[in-house]
C-alpha cells in the first residue's frame, strides 16, 4: 500500500530516473530512517498523505487553468468576427450584446427586434448589428442600441428564442467591450500561470523524486527482508537461510560472505534433490555477443531449468531472415545508423540492446542488398549500374521463395532436432518419437521430391519411402493421432518461410514504385517528395515486417519445436530499482 | 481477356485470405491488448497469437505467384 503510493507520487511528479539514483542519496535516507518498520511506515504514510495533498492541489489548478485557457482560446476566436465592431469608437456610449440564435429563425428575430425598437421610438431609432454563423444551426449576433433601449431589446431576443452569450471568465465588467479585454487578459496571464506551476512541478520533483525513490527502495528491501528472516527459523544461536545462487558466481559470494562475516558464518553448497529440480530458476548466461537477443525469451516464460535456451541460435538466425526480408544496401545504411544511435546513446540496457540486435539486421541486408543487387530499391542499378550478385527478386521470384522455403526447412529440421535430444535428455519417450518421427517423414520427403528430378532416383525414391514408414510408426507411437497432426504442421511451418520471399517481394516492387514516380513526373520537386514519402513508408514496413515476421518465424515455427516455457526466472536477493507499480 | 480472368484469380487468392486474416487479427488484436494491459508478462505469448492467422495471406499470395507464373 505504502510502496503504491510512494510510486504514484513519483508518476505525479513525473519522476522516472531511476537509473541515476545514487548509492549515496539511499544511504543518506537510510540514515535518516532511524525507527523501527512499523512506526517508520506509519510516519511516512502520514507525510505523504499531505504531501500528496499539495502536490493534487497543484496538479488540480493546473488543469483548471489549462481548462479555463482552451475556453477562453475558443471565445477569442468566437469573438474575432465582432472585434472591430465592439471596438467601433462610433459604439462607445452605447450597449452591446451577444446572442444565439437559431440560424433558421434568423430573419425573423431581426424583424420582430426593429419592428419593437422602432415601436419604441415612433420610428425613428437607429440600431446596428453583425452576425456570424457557427455550425449548421447556429449564428451569433452582436447588437448595439441606445442603454434606454438595451432591456427592450433583451426581452424581445429573449421573447423569440435568443441565448445571452456569457463569457467563460467571471468577469466584474459589465460591457462586451471590457470583457474583450478581460479575456485578452486572461489570454495572455494564463500560460506564465501554468508555465509557473509547472517549474514548481518540476522543482518539486527534482528535489524531491530522489528522496521518494530512495524510501520506496529501502521499504521494499525492508519487507523483502523480514519474508526473508520469517523463512530463516531462527533459534537463538543461530539461523538458517537457503536459496539458489548460478554455479558460476557461487565461488565470489562464498568469499564475500567469508570475507564480510569471517567465522560466524557457515557456507554451505549442495545439488538439487530430486523433488526440487523442478523448482530450480532458470538464470540466462550466455556470451556478450549473443546476449542482447535474451530480450526475445524475455518476451516468454523462461525455459525449464537444463533445459535448451535458443539465445544463440536466434542470435544467428533472426538477423539473417530480418536482412534476407529487407535486402536493401540503402536500407541497410539507414538501419546501420538507427543501431549506432541506440547502441551508444541508448537510454536503458534495452534500447542499447535492440541497438545491438538492428546492427545485427542492418549487417546481414547489407549482404542480402548485394546479393539482389537493390540499393533503395532501383536506384542503384540506376545511377551506379549495380548488378545483382545471386538474382534480382523483383523478376526471379521462384528462386528466391525456394530458398526461403529450404532455409525454413533447415530451420525446422533444427528445431526438432533440438527436441529430439531433449526428449533423449529427459528420457521423455513420447517427445523423443514424436520428433524422432517428424524428422524422417520431412527428410522422406524431401528425398522423395528430390527422386523426381535427382540423377540417382532408384535409390532416392525407395529409402524415401522407407523413411516415410518408419516416421510415421514413431510419430504415431509417440503421438498418437495428435503426432500425425503435428507432422503435417510441421510441412505447414516450414512453407510459412515463403513469408521471407513475399515481404521481400513486395519491398522491392515498393521501392521500384517509389523510382516510376521519378519516372512519370520527372526530376520535379513533387516527383522526388512522392518517391521519398514511398521509400519513407517502405522503409518503416521493412523495419517492423521484418522484425515481426523474424520473431514470428522463430516464436512459432522453430521454438514451437522445443520450447516449454515453463521456467521461473532467477530473482536474486538484491536491490531492485525500478518496479512497475501497476503489476503489484 | 483470359489473362485478365488470370490477374483476377491471383486477386482472389490473395485478397480473400487477406480479409480472413484481417477479420482473425483484428479479434485476436483486441483481446489481445486487454490480456496484456492486465499482465505485461504475456506479451511474447500475444505476438505469436498475433501472427498466426499471418500464414493465411502468405499462402494465397504463394497460390497467386503460382496462378500467374503458371498460366499468365
Amino acid at each position: 500500500m505504502l510502496r503504491g503510493k510512494l510510486l504514484g507520487m513519483l508518476e505525479i511528479l513525473h519522476w522516472d530516473d531511476w537509473g541515476a539514483l545514487s548509492e549515496e542519496s539511499i544511504r543518506k535516507t537510510k540514515e535518516r530512517l532511524s525507527l523501527p518498520l512499523d512506526q517508520l511506515t506509519e510516519e511516512i504514510d502520514k507525510s505523504l498523505d499531505q504531501f500528496r495533498e499539495r502536490l493534487a492541489g497543484y496538479a488540480k489548478r493546473k488543469e483548471t487553468l489549462q481548462d479555463l485557457y482552451g475556453r477562453i482560446k475558443n471565445s477569442r476566436e468566437m469573438l474575432r468576427s465582432f472585434r472591430s465592431f465592439i471596438k467601433d469608437p462610433a459604439q462607445a456610449d452605447r450597449n452591446i450584446s451577444l446572442w444565439w440564435i437559431d440560424k433558421t429563425e434568423a430573419s425573423k428575430v431581426m424583424t420582430s427586434l426593429e419592428d419593437s425598437l422602432k415601436s419604441e421610438r415612433e420610428g425613428s431609432c437607429s440600431y446596428s448589428h453583425v452576425t456570424h454563423a457557427f455550425g449548421d444551426n447556429q449564428l451569433l449576433l452582436c447588437v448595439c442600441v441606445p442603454h434606454a433601449l438595451q432591456p427592450l431589446a433583451e426581452r424581445t431576443l429573449r421573447g423569440n428564442g435568443g441565448i445571452r452569450w456569457r463569457a467563460p471568465v467571471e468577469c466584474d465588467e459589465k460591457d462586451t467591450i471590457d470583457i474583450l479585454h478581460c479575456i485578452d487578459t486572461m489570454f495572455l496571464s494564463i500560460p506564465d500561470e501554468i508555465k509557473k506551476i509547472n517549474e514548481d512541478l518540476a522543482g518539486t520533483a527534482l528535489e524531491w523524486g530522489p528522496k521518494l525513490a530512495s524510501m520506496f527502495i529501502l521499504i521494499d528491501e525492508e519487507l523483502e527482508e523480514n519474508v526473508v528472516a520469517q523463512r530463516s527459523n531462527p533459534t537463538e544461536e543461530y539461523f538458517l537461510l537457503e536459496g539458489w545462487i548460478p554455479a558460476d558466481v557461487f565461488a565470489d559470494a562464498s568469499a564475500f560472505l567469508k570475507e564480510r562475516f569471517g567465522a560466524s558464518i557457515f557456507l554451505h553448497w549442495r545439488y538439487p534433490t530430486s523433488d526440487e529440480w523442478q523448482d530450480v530458476p532458470t538464470a540466462l548466461s550466455n556470451p556478450s555477443g549473443t546476449r542482447p537477443y535474451q530480450l526475445f525469451i524475455s518476451l516468454l516464460r523462461p525455459p525449464t531449468y537444463n533445459t535448451f535456451d535458443p539465445t544463440s541460435f536466434i542470435a544467428f538466425f533472426f538477423p539473417f531472415f530480418a536482412g534476407c526480408m529487407v535486402g536493401d544496401i540503402g536500407y541497410a545504411l539507414l538501419i546501420f545508423v538507427i543501431s549506432s544511435f541506440l547502441w551508444v546513446k541508448g537510454s536503458t540496457p534495452v534500447k542499447k540492446d535492440v541497438g545491438k540486435i538492428l546492427f545485427g539486421v542492418a549487417a546481414w541486408s547489407f549482404l542480402w542488398g548485394i546479393a539482389y543487387g537493390e540499393f533503395f530499391g532501383d536506384i542503384g542499378h540506376r545511377l551506379f549500374h549495380m548488378e545483382p550478385l545471386w538474382v534480382e527478386r523483383s523478376h526471379a521470384v521462384l528462386p528466391v521463395m525456394a530458398f526461403s522455403v529450404s532455409l525454413g526447412a533447415a530451420h525446422v529440421l533444427i528445431g526438432l532436432f533440438i527436441g529430439f535430444v531433449r526428449g533423449l535428455r529427459e528420457k521423455n519417450n513420447h517427445l523423443r518419437n514424436e520428433k524422432g518421427g517428424n524428422i524422417l517423414i520431412l527428410l522422406a520427403i524431401f528425398a522423395l521430391l528430390a527422386s523426381l528430378k535427382a540423377p540417382f532416383s532408384t535409390v532416392l525414391f525407395p529409402s524415401g519411402i522407407v523413411l516415410l514408414l518408419l516416421g510415421l510408426i514413431l510419430l504415431v507411437a509417440g503421438g498418437g493421432i495428435g503426432g500425425l497432426i503435428e507432422g503435417l504442421g510441421s510441412i505447414g511451418n516450414i512453407l510459412s518461410y515463403v513469408r521471407i520471399a513475399a515481404i521481400g517481394l513486395s519491398s522491392a516492387i515498393l521501392a521500384m514504385v517509389a523510382s516510376k514516380f521519378v519516372d512519370i513526373l520527372g526530376l520535379s520537386i513533387l516527383g522526388i517528395l512522392i518517391a521519398f514519402l514511398i521509400h519513407v513508408l517502405n522503409f518503416i514496413l521493412a523495419i517492423a515486417g521484418s522484425g515481426l515476421h523474424s520473431a514470428r518465424l522463430h516464436y512459432v515455427e522453430f521454438m514451437g519445436k522445443f520450447y516449454d516455457g515453463n521456467g521461473k526466472y532467477y530473482a536474486p536477493f538484491a536491490r531492485r530499482r525500478r518496479t512497475l507499480w501497476k503489476k503489484q | 481477356m483470359e489473362k485478365a480472368i488470370i490477374a483476377i484469380a491471383a486477386a482472389l487468392a490473395v485478397g480473400l485470405p487477406a480479409l480472413a486474416t484481417a477479420y482473425a487479427q483484428a479479434k485476436i488484436g483486441s483481446a489481445g491488448a486487454g490480456t496484456v494491459a492486465e499482465k505485461p508478462e504475456t506479451a511474447g505469448t500475444m505476438i505469436i497469437l498475433e501472427a498466426i492467422p499471418e500464414t493465411m495471406v502468405i499462402l494465397g499470395f504463394v497460390v497467386a505467384i503460382m496462378l500467374i507464373l503458371q498460366f499468365a
